[in-house]
C-alpha cells in the first residue's frame, strides 16, 4: 500500500493550487488516498486522485479569495491619485521626462502614421494577394544592372493563354496632352490600358461597360473630375474629344478618380488598343512587338485562385534567357511581384506612380529605436535618482502592507501617466513637425497622407501604453525591490546605489549617440554641397529652363529675345544632368553591331549656350540631320576622330545623322552614373526652352512669366525652373538626409541635455553634504570644481572617442565607397560637432556645479 | 441572492456540516454528503461552495489537528453561524409551506 499519492499529480497540484487553499487541500486529498488505498488498493485510489485532479481545475483553488485581490479598482484609483502628487511635487524632473518622453514620441507618432499610410497602398483592390505585376532586370553590356518596373510588352501574348492567369492588363504611361471639347481645352495626364483593366483592378467605372470600355481603340475612360471640368454636368459618354497629338477619342466611360492610395494615378485612360495605329502612323515609338523595348510598358496579372505563383515564376525565368539569346550585348530576366509589395517596396526604375522605397522605412524606423531607448534610459535613470528620495514612501508602503507587486504596479502606473502626459503634448508637436517634414522632400504629400483618424489615435495611445510601461519597467523592480528594513534604518544603505557607473554609461550613450547625428549631419551635408558645386562640363548658372507646354519654339524664341536681360535661347527634348534623357540603339553605317546609346535633341544654339566644349569638328547647324557624340562614343565604337567626322550614324526609330563633332565628356546624367556614349542631334522636336539670362533678380521671375502670358493664351500655367535649383532638386537625397538626421540630432540632444540636466541637479545635491565638508577642511573653489567636475570631463571625452570613431569607419567603409564623386571628410566637421557638444555640457553642468559650490557650508551642516 | 436564499447544494452542504457536528472537515463532509445523499462531489467543486458560504458569512472555520496521514497538513474545520442557522431556518420554513399547500390539494404522489 502506498502512503503517498503519486508524485507528479502531487507536484502538478502543487503547482494550480494557490498557497491559500494548499494546506487544506492537499491534506483532504492525502487523507483520501490513504483511506482509498487501504479500502480499496493503490490501483483505484490513483484514479480517484487522477479525477480529483480535474476537479480542482476551477477559479476558486487557483486563485485567491476574490476578497482579497490586491489589484481591485479603488486601488488603483489611489494609485492614479499619488502619481498626480508626486508628479506636483517633483515638478523639475517630471517636466524633464515629459518633454524628453515628447520629443521621441512625436518623432514616433510621426513614423506610425507614414508606416500606417503606407501599409494602406492598394488595399481597396479585391483580390489583392492575387495581383501581381512583371519586373524586368536589365544588363546591357558592363554597365550596372537596372531593375525596372516596366517590362518587354511581348510578354503579355506570351501569358495570356496560360491556364494559371485570370486575367491580365497591359498599361503604357505617358498618354498625355491637352484635351480639347467644343467649350473647353484642359490638359491632362494619364495611361494607355488594356481591355482587362477592370477586371484585374478594382476601380470604379460608374458609367459604361467594364468589358468593352477599353476595347476598341481610340475610346478613351474619363474620371469624374476630368470629366465635370471638361463637360460640367452633361453625360459625356460618346463625346468625342481630340486628345494631345494623338487624335480623337470617343468617351467610352466614365469612373471615379483613382483613390489618394493607389500607386497608379491618372485622370484619363486611353485603349491600349489604339497603340498599334498610333504605331503604324508613326505618333509613337514601336514597343507593342519589341522584346528589347523594356521601359515604355507595364504589364499586370491576377493568378487564378489557389494556385502557385513559384510555378508562374518558374516559367517567366525561362523566358528571360531564351529571349536574350537573340541580343549580343542585353539579357533580361522577368520576375514577378505582388501589387501589395509595390509601396513600401524595393526602389525601382520607372515606376508608375508614387511609391516609398522599403529601406527609408527601415533606416527610419532604427533612427526612431535610438532615439526612443535615449528617452526611455532617461527616465529610467532620472526615476532612479529621485527614487532615492522616495524610499522613505517606499519603506512606508510595505511596513503598512503593500505587496511588492503592488509597488510594482504603482510606479509603472505612474509612468503610463506620464507618458500619456508625454503623447498629448507629443501629439501637439506633431502638428508643428508635421509641415516641416513634407518640406523635406515635395514629393511626399502624394503617398503620405498623415491624417488622425480614430484608428491612428488608438494606435498612439497604445504606443503610448507601451513606452510607459517600457519606462517603467527598470525603476519599478529596483524599487520594489527594496526592503523596508534597509531603508528606514538610512538610505545609504540602498543598493540601488550600485547603480552608478550604469548611469555613468547612459550619459556616455546618451551624448555619444549625439554627438554622432550630428557629425553625420555635417558630413552629409558637405557631401551635398560638394554635388551642386561640382563641375558637370556644362554650364548651369543663369539659365531658365521653361517647358514649351506645345507652343511653337520660334515664337518663344523671338518674344523672349525681346525681353531685357536674355541673352540668347536654345532648344532641347530634356533637361540633362537630372537624370532623364532618351535612350536607344544606333550603328554607324557600315559598321554592323548596334549599340545603346542615350541622346538628347538639341538646337544649334545649345551648345554654345551651355558652354560645352568641342574637341573636334564643328557644332551643327539647322537644317540636314546632324550630330554631336562624345568622346566616350568613340570609345565604345573604338572609333578615331578622322574616320567618325563626317561618318553617319542611324538611330532606331530616330533616324540618320551626320556626325559633325566630337564634344568633351560631360555629366548629362547624375554624377553617380557613369558616363556613357551620348549623343545630340538636331532634329527638331522639343520640349524645352533653354532661357539664357546676363542677370538675375527678384524681378527676373515676374518678368519671365510675363512674357508667357503673351505667348500662351491662358490655356497652360507658366511653368519652369532655374537649372541651377532642378539640379540641385536632384541631389535633394543628400539635403534631405542631412535634414533629416539634423532633425534627429536636435531631438537626441535635447534628450542628452535634459538627462544630464537631471543627473547635474542631482548629484550636486547628493554631493552638497561633501562639498561642504571640503569646504571647511580648506579647499578653494577652483579645486572643488576640479574634483566634481573630473567625473564629466571623462564622460564627454569617451563619448566623443567612441562617435568620431564610428563615423569615421561609417563613412570611410561604408557610405564613401557607395558614392561616384565623392568629398573627402574633414577634420572641421569633427571638431564643430564635438565643440557643440562640449559647450553645451559646459553650461548645463556648470551652472548646476556653481550653484552648489557657492552653498555656504554652515547651512548644509547645520542639521548634523 | 437575498440574505437568507440558499442554492440548493448550498443548503445540502450546510446541512451535513451541521450533521457532522465537530468533525466537519473537508474529506468527511465530502463522504457524509454521498453517504446521505448519494452525491459524488469532487474536492474542488466542494471548496468553491464552501468559499461562497464563507464569503457570505454562512459557515465559517478555523484550523485544527494536523496528522500524518495528511503529511502534517492540518485540517480545517468549518462550523455554520447564526446567519448561516438563520437562513435554513427560513429556506426549511418555506419548503414546508409550499409543501403543505401542496398536500390539501390532495395531489399526493404515487410511490
Amino acid at each position: 500500500m502506498n502512503t503517498k499519492p503519486p508524485r507528479l499529480l502531487n507536484k502538478l497540484f502543487q503547482w494550480i493550487c494557490s498557497p491559500d487553499h494548499f494546506e487544506e487541500l492537499d491534506g483532504d486529498l492525502n487523507e483520501r488516498y490513504i483511506q482509498n488505498a487501504k479500502a480499496f488498493g493503490n490501483r483505484k485510489a490513483n484514479w480517484v486522485y487522477f479525477k480529483e485532479m480535474f476537479g480542482m481545475l476551477r477559479p476558486s483553488v487557483m486563485s485567491i479569495d476574490t476578497r482579497r485581490i490586491s489589484v481591485n479598482p479603488y486601488l488603483w484609483q489611489s494609485y492614479f491619485i499619488s502619481a498626480f502628487r508626486n508628479m506636483k511635487r517633483h515638478k523639475l524632473f517630471t517636466s524633464l521626462n515629459v518633454i524628453g518622453l515628447a520629443l521621441s514620441m512625436s518623432v514616433g507618432m510621426l513614423l506610425i502614421s507614414v508606416i500606417y499610410d503606407q501599409l494602406s497602398f492598394d488595399t481597396f483592390h479585391k483580390d489583392l494577394d492575387r495581383l501581381y505585376r512583371i519586373t524586368t532586370l536589365s544588363k546591357y553590356m558592363d554597365f550596372p544592372d537596372e531593375q525596372l518596373a516596366t517590362t518587354s510588352m511581348p510578354l503579355y501574348e506570351k501569358i495570356e493563354n496560360l491556364d494559371v492567369v485570370e486575367s491580365q492588363v497591359r498599361i503604357r504611361r505617358l498618354f498625355y496632352g491637352d484635351v480639347e471639347n467644343d467649350a473647353k481645352i484642359l490638359p491632362l495626364y494619364g495611361h494607355f490600358a488594356g481591355t482587362d483593366f477592370f477586371n484585374v483592378f478594382s476601380f470604379n467605372l460608374i458609367t459604361g461597360d467594364k468589358e468593352s470600355a477599353l476595347k476598341e481603340p481610340f475610346t478613351i475612360v474619363l474620371t469624374q473630375s476630368s470629366a465635370e471640368k471638361l463637360f460640367g454636368r452633361s453625360s459625356p459618354i460618346g463625346e468625342v474629344i481630340k486628345v494631345g497629338d494623338y487624335g480623337d477619342f470617343t468617351i467610352s466611360g466614365i469612373m471615379k478618380d483613382p483613390p489618394r492610395n493607389s500607386h497608379i494615378q491618372f485622370e484619363m485612360l486611353g485603349s491600349f488598343s489604339t497603340i498599334k495605329l498610333l504605331e503604324r502612323d508613326e505618333i509613337i515609338a514601336p514597343m507593342t512587338d519589341t522584346w528589347r523595348n523594356v521601359t515604355s510598358g507595364y504589364l499586370y496579372f491576377k493568378l487564378r485562385p489557389d494556385r502557385d505563383p513559384g510555378k508562374f515564376q518558374e516559367y517567366l525565368s525561362s523566358i528571360g534567357p531564351e529571349i536574350s539569346k537573340d541580343y549580343e550585348n542585353w539579357k533580361g530576366n522577368y520576375k514577378i511581384q505582388k501589387v501589395s509589395d509595390i509601396t513600401p517596396g524595393r526602389d525601382m526604375i520607372n515606376q508608375i506612380g508614387p511609391t516609398m522605397e522599403s529601406g527609408l522605412l527601415y533606416i527610419a524606423s532604427a533612427l526612431f529605436i535610438i532615439v526612443l531607448l535615449s528617452a526611455l534610459f532617461n527616465y529610467s535613470s532620472l526615476s532612479l535618482a529621485r527614487g532615492i528620495r522616495r524610499a522613505k514612501e517606499v519603506g512606508i508602503r510595505k511596513v503598512m502592507g503593500s505587496t511588492r507587486s503592488q509597488i510594482f504596479w504603482q510606479f509603472t502606473i505612474e509612468a503610463v501617466t506620464i507618458s500619456l502626459i508625454a503623447l498629448f503634448l507629443g501629439y501637439i508637436l506633431l502638428q508643428l513637425i508635421k509641415p516641416e517634414f513634407y518640406k523635406i522632400d515635395s514629393g511626399l504629400q502624394r503617398f503620405v497622407f498623415l491624417e488622425s483618424n480614430i484608428t491612428i489615435i488608438l494606435l498612439f495611445i497604445l504606443f503610448a501604453i507601451i513606452v510607459g510601461i517600457l519606462a517603467g519597467v527598470l525603476p519599478s523592480i529596483m524599487l520594489s525591490k527594496l526592503e523596508s528594513s534597509r531603508i528606514l534604518k538610512g538610505i545609504e544603505n540602498l543598493s540601488v546605489f550600485r547603480l552608478i557607473p550604469f548611469r555613468k554609461g547612459l550619459l556616455i550613450f546618451q551624448f555619444a549617440l549625439s554627438l554622432f547625428f550630428i557629425i553625420f549631419s555635417i558630413q552629409v551635408n558637405k557631401q551635398y554641397v560638394h554635388a551642386t558645386t561640382f563641375d558637370l562640363g556644362l554650364r548651369k548658372e543663369n539659365i531658365f529652363n521653361l517647358p514649351l507646354q506645345g507652343n511653337d519654339p520660334e515664337i518663344v524664341r523671338t518674344k523672349y529675345m525681346e525681353m531685357g536681360d536674355v541673352d540668347q535661347v536654345s532648344f532641347s527634348s530634356a533637361i540633362l544632368s537630372t537624370g532623364l534623357r532618351n535612350n536607344s540603339w544606333a550603328s554607324l553605317t557600315g559598321k554592323p553591331d548596334s549599340m545603346l546609346i542615350e541622346f538628347a535633341r538639341v538646337s544649334p544654339e545649345y551648345l554654345p549656350l551651355h558652354e560645352i566644349k568641342i574637341v573636334e569638328g564643328r557644332n551643327f547647324i539647322e537644317g540636314p540631320p546632324e550630330a554631336l557624340v562624345n568622346e566616350k562614343f568613340l570609345e565604345l565604337t573604338s572609333s578615331n576622330r578622322d574616320d567618325i567626322l563626317g561618318s553617319e550614324i542611324t538611330i532606331n526609330n530616330i533616324g540618320k545623322y551626320t556626325i559633325t563633332g566630337i564634344t568633351q565628356d560631360f555629366h548629362y546624367a547624375k554624377i553617380k552614373e557613369p558616363i556613357k556614349g551620348f549623343i545630340l542631334i538636331n532634329s527638331p522636336s522639343f520640349q524645352y526652352a533653354n532661357i539664357s539670362l546676363n542677370q538675375v533678380d527678384e524681378t527676373t521671375l515676374s518678368d519671365l512669366s510675363m512674357t508667357w502670358e503673351s505667348i500662351d493664351e491662358k490655356v497652360h500655367d507658366f511653368r519652369g525652373e532655374f537649372y541651377i535649383d532642378r539640379i540641385n532638386e536632384s541631389y535633394s537625397f543628400f539635403s534631405t538626409m542631412s535634414r533629416v538626421v539634423g532633425f534627429f540630432s536636435i531631438i537626441s540632444i535635447s534628450i542628452a541635455v535634459m538627462g544630464m540636466l537631471g543627473m547635474a541637479i542631482y548629484s550636486s545635491e547628493i554631493k552638497l553634504k561633501e562639498i561642504s565638508i571640503r569646504k571647511i577642511l580648506g579647499a578653494s573653489e577652483k579645486q572643488i570644481f576640479r574634483y566634481v567636475s573630473s567625473d564629466y570631463v571623462v564622460i564627454l571625452f569617451v563619448a566623443s572617442i567612441i562617435s568620431c570613431s564610428l563615423i569615421y569607419l561609417l563613412f570611410s567603409q561604408v557610405l564613401l565607397p557607395e558614392m561616384a564623386q565623392k568629398a573627402p571628410l574633414e577634420i572641421m566637421g569633427f571638431v564643430k560637432g564635438c565643440s557643440i557638444i562640449f559647450v553645451l555640457s559646459g553650461l548645463i553642468i556648470g551652472s548646476q556645479l556653481f550653484k552648489s559650490i557657492k552653498t555656504n557650508p554652515a547651512q548644509t551642516l547645520k542639521s548634523e | 441572492m437575498s440574505e437568507h436564499q440558499l442554492g440548493e447544494f448550498q443548503e445540502i452542504v450546510l446541512l451535513t456540516i451541521l450533521i457532522c457536528k465537530e468533525e466537519a472537515y473537508g474529506v468527511k463532509i465530502q463522504e457524509e454528503i454521498y453517504n446521505r445523499a448519494g452525491r459524488k462531489l469532487s474536492r474542488g467543486a466542494l471548496h468553491t461552495v464552501l468559499g461562497r458560504l464563507e464569503n457570505r458569512g454562512l459557515i465559517s472555520s478555523t484550523w485544527g489537528g494536523a496528522t500524518s496521514e495528511r503529511g502534517g497538513r492540518r485540517k480545517r474545520f468549518y462550523s455554520v453561524t447564526p446567519s448561516g442557522k438563520a437562513a435554513l431556518n427560513e429556506v426549511n420554513r418555506i419548503r414546508l409551506d409550499l409543501w403543505s399547500a401542496v398536500q390539501t390539494l390532495d395531489i399526493t404522489t404515487k410511490t
